[in-house]
């Protein structure tokens, strides 16, 4: 019995009544995508479904924790579809799925379906890649940095519109005044939310985001000090710095000046070179083509060889793209990136007899 | 017999009661009732994760001196991954502050994927030999590098997937990883109901010599859209099940050293029956 699998399955049911329905219309094209073997759907299916739904406040005690990191660009989405069951979608959204099947952070996973919702308020947009890169800056602190040269892992930095963090200021004092008295919002004379500078009056703005003992401090930059910091958030070789800061104005002539200035400060790191590249495969759960890939993997006995990167993960997805990857599966041989189902299967084909010998 | 002999050097802590963050200002303050009703509790068990710590009560019972055990809340311990470096240096602090004699906690999930802040949503494991074997990995590597025992506690839950009984299962990791046990009755008295089985079904073949702490609770029955289901609400008044799981095991357990009654949310007058019956049976089973 797959048990993490099952574990997975047992989590959705129990955040998404569409996917009990689902399980008990179509168990097999339901659960067979998770990996679950027969005995495990018929396990499933055999639960009375009424269980699943004992705890009606499980997914807002869940909301309530991810609100909490979105404060501003929840408020406004739900401000804008002014419907509670807005916010309750996000559980029967393939990125809840990704969260809870692909092990990737739930509240990354929150701000990405925000994004994806095609929202109309106009200030959400910025605000909400604010409240994602400070949600990433948390997760990524203290992390080891990647080979080359590039921002530390939690410093990031953001374009904004200029009156971004008026904005977000103005709806955290609404928040603030409507905490006090919750029963407020029920008042027909209730405080509106107020009104938020418009987006594209006045120059942009550009934030430095970095660890702090409370958390993450935002700090405005020059536009310049921006450029250069953003054209080194995937990390390069010190051979290759020169010309990835050139586009950001840095003259060659001042690259090893600057570049060891923003060490120094800690805004850059240096990661070890990485060890000598081991055949991996790069795929996605629930994609029939990777998953005859992986079970190629299996039968040819080279579990032990070829390192499986789910590019669900911010890490696999970013190496995936370095290294030239734009469909899956995809098989790096240490050389060269094989993609597509048929040139995966020809080099793991070739990989297995080279194994033997 | 080893595990025994082993088990058996850790402390008695006696009776003692639950919190969790902030309990004690809506709730029972712990270091009120160890004051003002001497004999009521011995000791403390503290439940706390690294994104709160612990909070001004449980510093204010720890500056005491007074005896604790730290459950942690954050902690998948079907996940053996799950036992990270920042997790073991972050919990080893808090216990050692608080000075427990041992950690315990729910054998499940607190969270799904990585660990993150307050997820707090407690999955029961499947119930299956390899999440078994995956628990008891997990607690010998809790043990191993805290250098604290680890007792796995039976999870409530209202689904539980798998062909174990859940006295099997963690049965199997305690073999496996040599650890003792906590058994909550209560949990328990919700799984052999939600499964159809007696209340006693399944502790023949539990090793009760590896139960080193007891939890008894309140429960409430409720029918949803007409199914029976138990409400692990930890009101005052356990169930009558719980009870008698309780008081069955506590004559057979060679190694019980705590029992704790989880009824922090309650008002002091409502719970000090509940605290009297069960130090009743807790001294005929030490012989005191």
């Amino acid at each position: 019995m797959s048990h993490r699998a099952l574990q997975a399955a047992l989590v959705l049911a129990q955040h998404d009544p569409a996917f009990i329905d689902a399980l008990h219309a179509d168990p097999d094209a339901t659960l067979g995508p998770l990996g679950l073997d027969a005995a495990e759907r018929r396990a499933l299916v055999a639960v009375d479904p009424r269980a699943f739904r004992l705890d009606p406040l499980r997914r807002r005690r869940t909301l309530r924790v991810l609100a909490e990191e979105y404060r501003v660009a929840t408020t406004l989405a739900l401000a804008e579809t002014g419907r509670l069951a807005f916010a309750e979608g996000f559980f029967g959204s393939r990125h809840f799925r990704r969260a809870v099947v692909g092990r990737v952070p739930l509240a990354l996973q929150f701000g990405e379906w925000l994004l994806d919702a095609g929202l109309g308020t106009p200030q959400l947009g910025d605000i909400l890649r604010l409240e994602l890169a400070v949600a990433r800056c948390r997760r990524e602190a203290g992390q080891p940095p990647a080979p080359g040269i590039g921002l530390t892992p939690g410093v990031r930095v953001i374009q904004l519109f200029g009156g971004a963090l008026e904005a977000v200021q103005r709806v955290e004092r609404w928040l603030f005044e409507i905490g006090l008295m919750p029963q407020v919002a029920l008042c027909n004379d209730a405080p509106p939310l107020p009104e938020l500078p418009a987006v594209g009056d006045g120059p942009p703005l550009y934030l430095l985001l970095q660890p702090s003992a409370n958390g993450v401090a935002l700090t405005p930059i020059d536009a310049e000090l921006h450029g250069g910091l953003a054209a080194l958030a995937r990390p390069v070789a010190r051979a290759d710095l020169a010309r990835t800061l050139a586009p950001a104005g840095v003259p060659s002539a001042r690259t090893e000046s600057v570049v060891r200035a923003l060490l120094d400060d800690g805004l850059l790191s240096e990661g070890a070179a990485a060890a000598p590249a081991a055949p991996e495969l790069f795929y996605e759960l629930a994609t029939p083509d990777c998953a005859t890939a992986r079970r190629m993997v299996l039968a040819t006995g080279l579990t032990e060889v070829v390192t499986f990167r789910n590019v669900h993960y911010d890490r696999a997805r970013s190496d995936h793209a370095a290294r030239g990857g734009s469909t899956l599966p995809a098989l790096w041989d240490g050389e060269l990136l094989h993609q597509g189902l048929a040139d995966v299967l020809a080099a793991l084909a070739r990989l297995a007899p080279a194994r033997e010998r | 017999m080893a595990a025994a002999m082993d088990l058996s050097l850790l402390p008695r802590l006696g009776i003692g009661i639950s919190a969790e963050f902030d309990s004690a200002r809506r709730g029972i303050d712990a270091v009120r009732l160890y004051d003002e009703r001497p004999g009521t509790i011995d000791f403390l068990e503290v439940g706390a994760d690294l994104a709160r710590g612990l909070d001004e009560h449980a510093l204010r019972w720890a500056a005491r001196g007074l005896p604790a055990t730290y459950h942690f809340l954050d902690l998948n311990l079907e996940e053996p991954e799950d036992v990270d470096d920042a997790w073991v240096a972050g919990t080893v602090g808090l216990a050692r502050t608080l000075g427990a004699a041992w950690l315990c906690g729910d054998g499940g999930l607190w969270h799904f994927g990585p660990r993150d802040r307050g997820h707090q949503t407690l999955m029961p494991p499947i119930l299956c030999h390899d999440s078994a074997h995956a628990m008891a990995d997990a607690v010998a590597r809790v043990e191993s590098q805290t250098g604290l025992r680890c007792l796995p506690e039976n999870p409530p839950a209202t689904v539980y997937l798998g062909d174990l009984h859940l006295c099997d299962y963690f049965g199997l990791v305690a073999a496996r990883a040599n650890c003792g046990l906590l058994l909550d009755c209560a949990h328990l008295a919700i799984f052999q109901r939600a499964r159809g089985h007696a209340p006693l079904d399944g502790l023949d073949g539990f090793p009760l010599d590896r139960v080193v702490e007891l939890h008894v609770a309140g429960g409430t029955e409720r029918v949803t859209d007409g199914f029976s289901w138990i409400d692990d609400d930890h009101g005052p008044e356990p169930l009558d099940d719980t009870w008698r799981i309780f008081e069955h095991v506590v004559a057979r357990t060679p190694n019980l050293k705590a029992v704790v009654y989880e009824c922090e949310r309650n008002g002091v007058e409502e719970v000090l029956a509940g605290f009297a019956r069960v130090r009743a049976r807790v001294a005929e089973a030490w012989g005191a």
